[in-house]
């Protein structure tokens, strides 16, 4: 942690725009700078148990009373903690096949995720299976670009949610993939697939100059990317203006580091997946300044810049 | 205590204009679950599940077969994909074959619904769900030699599918020597194709499968045909295996 402490020693300093020493500089640093520890799964379908010993790919890997014991240990550790699933929740393991997706979704309540978004996957007991079991969640499945109006899901999903944490707004949104050709039609019924990067650019908008969030978070089954020109968190990442993170999932992407796109304002873009089955669980920490507002642009940003290069 | 096994810094560099806030940097950290320094577990989340582990474990750890082989998918062609394709061609003929008019002539799958790997030893009933957990069943297509062309085009595009009768070589990004049911391929022939519901419904942009001549429901389950394979083999005191036997193969 010794690089972080440089880091808000410098800060403090060259927020000041002259050199100081001492503690009352790191002070105002702390109370400048918010870590906000975002955790993310994604395509965890239906695996509860880690998988067996014998298993000839993920010996022993994964399992929810393992993976709860990592959220608990880092939650005791952060004061800001987000936990989000880019969906694919069902699907995979006999616990789906006899209780619908029931205990998956009473599971992730228990571990306190924060938010979900839909994966192709989670319509495979149809719209109706999936509108049955959201009694058992106690966090919102988010989606912007599916219309569910004509569906048992009906204002059972919200396009986005603005989550508070120590001033931080956090805005949150989610988007699906498109279902035609990948799930049958009769399994996702008159839910209407729209355009994720219109309903993204909108969303987007809203959550930064209407709802003033200081960071944008993308939970996303769009899958990381495709050989064609098919829409993918790459092209979304490229495409984008404001989002500072997408969460994504489908593809069962390993990203152990992840990639950075810049948007169309040449802002930098994070893109991350940790692959499946809740093998991995992702954890990103951004250092938000919120009170920038109150520093002149120079004094401030560019003497992070400079110390930034250097690490 | 998790020191993670793998933490990378790197920095955003989001400096909009000086009324709005920022991310000045931000580091990630990748938790791979349940590996040494990671075994703690959460047991309010095993009690939580418990009763539903123990009904769904009574279920699933009948053993059906012992297995030679681990086996995964792959392409051209994979242990899991001909074993899984031979499993629901040979149960398909067997069970409903003798009802229909329709030869069972081959039969397709695709690597995306084959979700988990088999492993050398013990196969039990959760394997199955593993490997096959889609409640899809197996359909008998009739389709034309024209469109059973389309469709050995649409296998070559995908570097090949799991298959059962049906053999073909890939040469410059086209189909050569396709033999089916022992037979050359023959375009004024129609051919019966069993498939999933779920692919014959045009799934993963199959929809020329739409030009079908007939479709036969079984009323199978894929996962129980191939449950009820691995338990006649193993009646007939065999083990589990499958060899890579050059069902798609590249050619020069």
């Amino acid at each position: 942690m010794s690089n972080r402490r440089d880091f808000l020693k410098t800060f403090a300093a060259s927020a000041a725009g002259i050199s100081l020493t001492g503690i009352p500089h790191l002070a105002l640093a702390k109370h400048q700078i918010t870590k906000i520890t975002i955790l993310h799964t994604n395509d965890v379908h239906s695996h509860i148990d880690p998988f067996p010993a014998n298993d000839p790919k993920y010996p022993g890997l994964g399992g929810v009373a393992q993976r709860a014991a990592i959220i608990n240990d880092i939650r005791n550790r952060e004061p800001n903690v987000l936990l989000f699933d880019a969906g694919d929740i069902f699907q995979g393991t006999p616990y789906f096949n006899f209780y619908g997706g029931e205990i998956e979704l009473k599971l992730m309540s228990q571990m306190g995720y924060d938010a979900g978004t839909i994966g192709n996957h989670d319509f495979d007991h149809g719209v109706e299976g999936l509108a049955a079991q959201l009694k058992n969640a106690t966090f919102p499945l988010i989606c912007c670009n599916y219309n569910f109006k004509k569906t048992p899901m009906a204002g059972k999903t919200v396009p986005y949610k603005v989550f508070e944490k120590s001033g931080v707004l956090i805005g949150v949104f989610g988007l699906g993939i498109e279902l035609q050709g990948l799930v049958d039609k009769k399994m996702y019924g008159e839910t209407v697939y729209n355009d994720p990067l219109e309903n993204a650019a909108i969303v987007t908008h809203h959550l930064k100059y209407v709802e003033k969030c200081d960071l944008i978070i993308c939970l996303s089954h769009l899958g990381y990317k495709y050989k064609d020109d098919k829409v993918s968190d790459e092209i979304l990442a490229k495409k984008s203006l404001n989002i500072d993170l997408i969460i994504g999932g489908h593809t069962h992407t390993f990203i152990n580091k992840p990639y950075i796109y810049k948007n169309r304002d040449g802002k930098d873009v994070l893109v991350a997946q940790v692959g499946w089955a809740g093998i991995k669980l992702g954890r990103i920490d951004f250092f938000v300044n919120k009170k920038s507002r109150k520093l002149t642009a120079e004094s401030t940003t560019l003497k992070v810049f400079n110390y930034a290069s250097v690490i | 205590m998790f020191s993670p096994i793998k933490k990378y810094f790197f920095l955003l560099l989001i400096f909009a204009s000086c009324k709005t806030s920022s991310v000045i940097k931000s580091e990630t950290t990748v938790y791979p679950l349940n590996q040494p320094g990671y075994t703690q577990v959460d047991s309010s989340i095993l009690q939580l599940y418990a009763p539903y582990k123990v009904k769904v474990d009574s279920l699933m750890n009948r053993v059906l077969i012992k297995s030679d082989m681990s086996m995964e998918k792959g392409i051209p062609e994979g242990l899991l994909g001909n074993i899984s394709a031979d499993a629901t061609l040979l149960q398909v003929r067997e069970i409903y074959g003798g009802n229909s008019n329709t030869s069972v002539d081959f039969c397709f799958l695709n690597n995306g619904g084959l979700r988990a790997s088999l492993p050398k030893g013990d196969i039990t009933v959760g394997n199955v769900y593993s490997l096959m957990p889609f409640e899809n069943e197996a359909v008998l297509l009739t389709l034309s030699g024209e469109t059973t062309e389309k469709l050995i085009d649409f296998i070559v595009q995908k570097g090949g599918m799991p298959v059962a009768g049906l053999k073909m070589q890939i040469k410059d990004s086209l189909s050569t020597n396709v033999i089916i049911n022992g037979k050359p391929f023959d375009k004024s022939k129609t051919y019966g194709v069993v498939t999933s519901d779920y692919l014959a419904g045009g799934g993963d942009n199959l929809y020329f499968l739409n030009e079908k001549l007939k479709m036969e429901s079984t009323g199978l389950k894929i996962r129980d045909l191939i449950i009820k394979e691995f338990e006649d083999r193993n009646k007939k005191g065999e083990t589990l295996n499958a060899k890579i036997e050059g069902r798609i193969t590249y050619v020069k």
